[in-house]
């Protein structure tokens, strides 16, 4: 499949609020998505890929961060010592393209996974974990916006439980 | 995509709501498995903070996999653990708690102490041929291997006597143990007997003699309700192990640890195999004794592996392997989980450790450190040693390291520690031995012997205005905890200084250190010469001067 007729290849993105991206292929890979569906419709027809689940704002962002890796090795098969090797360190490039607003970074993160692109998974997860770090409970609720939503028992149970968080 | 349109929906839902806000609120909660993703990148402590967030959150956090990446973590930073076979979530959960709880009420400006009340159960005579070591390692597993038991557990074990001997130190007597539990005093005698093969005086020969059969016998439960009690126990002990050390000594030393007060654990080379025998729940077993033959008549799980190399020390090996099974316990990691992994190897068919859980152990097989009390001229790794040393003891903490302490026969006063901590994050057969620290020192032999292994590995031992570690601590998932006598001040008013030294995380930033500067009463001050926290859970023990031993809680 990856001949190098492939690279200069064009592909076309729709995305859910039918805005149309022409992008080269070798960018649109790095979607694993976009390129095992690339790969079903074969290299005949110029049909355009559509993504039900992108809107248009949040599949630039994130093809912006394709053309900059686009030629960044094939991302190894997660392996359990890849999961070992924790680390929240993100690259300048990364930490700058990911300084965005926290629904973007929400939106970015959920189209990654989708479009199942591992490394941009990983910098907008790092992102989101840098920000939960060190935080409190009230602190974490607060910044996502997050509803408590247990039961006044359930509080009294799990703070019993977990003493040490909730009067650090 | 399901998860998707919930979300989308859930964020649909929330905009209305805050539709009167100029920026919009979203409430970010995402996919489960995204939310798995983020949560493998936290530490600990944000794990626990996050739980308590939502439900969603608390759900997620409880991930197996997460748990079983922190497991591993521990595992790779040295905390050798037999876990991550069945061991429930809530027990690595409340150990942890437990954990971080200490470390947050240790760093905090007054940290709260239990009580300041002397115990005085533990107070007996001390003596050099009574290690700290020894002591040590019954505190650290008292607390460890009954975390979760009633408080007064902790309390328990009078004393044990090791009965095996260090292949460095064959002098130590063999012997019994006993402890103190629902208020009688148990004392056993573990026996030996030996069939030789042939019945000629050859059979003396280590190399050749046999052993047949071990069993453990109750001598006397009494009940310890007057202080007579326990002093008639220990004194049983010694006389057991008197008569042991009189009767088998030259006999291939079996490696016989003691870890609490219901498990006993033996390994030995015994017919080109290292066997481990490991005797659960004492108090069930006694005093019907447990018979150990041919490795398959045996009732308790045996772990027995083919001493195959002709480079293996066999006597090393097996208590290496003691100390391995040892460490996996002290990871905090309850013997129960531990003995139904053996069950489950043992149901396998399968002799052979796994590559995980042993590699320490098989690579450790060819290094000579504690290779009888010879002369050794090389360190662990096999470098040559600048000045020719006799490895006179070694200082196990877990597995994370060692230290050992050498002696130049040249000149026999100054004595010579090497610390060492093991590199880990490496390929397991790339494994090394790292030196942190070498120290030299003229000081009583009793003093070092009161050095744990966890104080000195630390990069920071000579750290400012404060002397040498003096003792030590304990170690739990959060970090250890180790004491210095301070300098400052005058000479006569000494000042125990306790640190508390967190792991960092990741493991490659500097290790993060907290000194707490506590106030030991001055009588108490007078007399102490050495000290050590017998727990991150607030435990402090300060053994004095007098030949006692004295035991403070906080």
């Amino acid at each position: 499949m990856s001949t190098t007729e492939d690279k200069t290849r064009k592909v076309k993105l729709v995305t859910s609020d039918n805005e149309e991206f022409e992008v080269d292929w070798e960018v649109a890979t790095r979607s694993v998505l976009i390129k095992h569906m690339l790969e079903d419709i074969g290299e005949s027809e110029e049909q355009a890929i559509p993504l039900p689940n992108v809107t248009a704002n949040v599949l630039k962002k994130v093809l912006e961060w394709c053309e900059h890796h686009r030629k960044d090795p094939e991302p190894a098969p997660e392996s359990s010592d890849d999961n070992r090797k924790r680390t929240l360190e993100i690259g300048d490039w990364d930490a700058k393209f990911i300084q965005v607003d926290q629904e973007m970074l929400f939106e970015i993160i959920l189209a990654a996974n989708y479009l199942d692109i591992k490394a941009l998974l990983d910098v907008g997860c790092k992102t989101v974990a840098n920000m939960i770090k060190g935080k409190q409970p009230e602190e974490i609720r607060k910044m996502f916006n997050i509803v408590n939503d247990f039961t006044p028992e359930e509080e009294a149970q799990i703070k019993k439980e977990n003493e040490w968080a909730e009067d650090r | 995509m399901s998860s998707q349109t919930e979300i989308q929906q859930i964020m649909g839902d929330n905009q209305e709501s805050q539709s009167g806000h100029d920026h919009k609120q979203l409430e970010l909660l995402f996919p489960y498995d995204i939310l798995i993703r983020i949560f493998l990148l936290l530490t600990k402590g944000d794990l626990l903070s996050c739980s308590l967030a939502c439900k969603q959150y608390r759900e997620a956090s409880f991930h197996s996999s997460i748990w079983a990446q922190i497991l591993q973590d521990q595992w790779d930073r040295g905390r050798r653990c037999i876990a991550g076979f069945d061991t429930p979530l809530d027990e690595i959960r409340k150990d942890i708690i437990r954990a971080l709880s200490a470390e947050r009420n240790w760093c905090s400006q007054r940290p709260k102490f239990k009580s300041v009340q002397r115990l005085d159960l533990f107070q007996r005579h001390i003596s050099k041929d009574h290690s700290f070591l020894t002591w040590q390692s019954n505190f650290i597993s008292r607390r460890l291997y009954l975390p979760l038991e009633n408080e007064t557990l902790e309390y328990d074990i009078v004393d044990h006597q090791i009965t095996s001997s260090l292949p460095f130190a064959p002098d130590i007597k063999l012997g019994g143990f006993c402890f103190l539990r629902n208020g009688n005093v148990h004392v056993f005698k573990a026996v030996r007997s030996e069939i030789p093969p042939n019945a000629n005086v050859e059979t003396h020969n280590p190399e050749s003699s046999v052993i047949t059969t071990l069993s453990i016998q109750q001598l006397l439960p009494t009940t310890s309700q007057n202080r007579a009690g326990p002093q008639r126990a220990l004194n049983t002990v010694e006389k057991c192990a008197f008569e042991l050390s009189l009767d088998y000594r030259q006999l291939p030393t079996p490696f016989i640890r003691i870890l609490d007060s219901r498990m006993l654990l033996c390994a030995f080379p015994h017919d080109s195999r290292l066997q481990l025998l490991i005797v659960f729940d004492l108090d069930a077993h006694c005093p019907s004794s447990v018979q150990l033959g041919s490795p398959t008549v045996v009732p308790s799980p045996l772990f027995d592996i083919p001493i195959s190399s002709a480079h293996i020390s066999r006597n090393s090996d097996a208590e290496d392997l003691l100390i391995l099974f040892q460490a996996a316990l002290l990871g905090g990691f309850r013997l129960k989980y531990s003995t139904k992994y053996l069950r489950e190897v043992q149901r396998a068919g399968s002799i052979q450790p796994s590559p995980m859980n042993f590699h320490v152990f098989n690579q450790r097989t060819d290094v000579k450190w504690n290779n009888n009390h010879n002369t050794s001229e090389k360190d662990l790794n096999g470098a040559a040693l600048d000045r020719v040393f006799t490895f006179t003891n070694d200082y196990h903490c877990g597995s994370c390291g060692l230290a050992s302490l050498m002696i130049d026969p040249a000149n026999k006063i100054e004595s010579t520690f090497r610390f060492y901590k093991q590199t880990s994050n490496e390929c397991p057969a790339h494994r090394r031995w790292h030196i942190l620290h070498s120290y030299t020192s003229n000081n009583e032999p009793l003093r070092h012997s009161a050095i744990n292994l966890i104080s000195l590995i630390s990069p920071r031992l000579q750290a400012g205005e404060h002397a040498e570690p003096i003792s030590c601590l304990s170690i739990n998932h959060v970090g250890w905890i180790e004491a210095r006598e301070s300098l400052s001040g005058s000479s006569n008013a000494a000042r125990l200084v306790f640190m508390l030294v967190t792991l960092p995380e990741p493991l490659n930033e500097p290790l993060p250190m907290t000194i707490r500067e506590l106030d030991i009463p001055n009588d108490v001050l007078q007399r102490a010469t050495h000290a050590w926290m017998n727990s991150a859970m607030g435990t402090i023990t300060i053994v004095t001067h007098n030949n006692r031993l004295n035991v403070y809680s906080y």
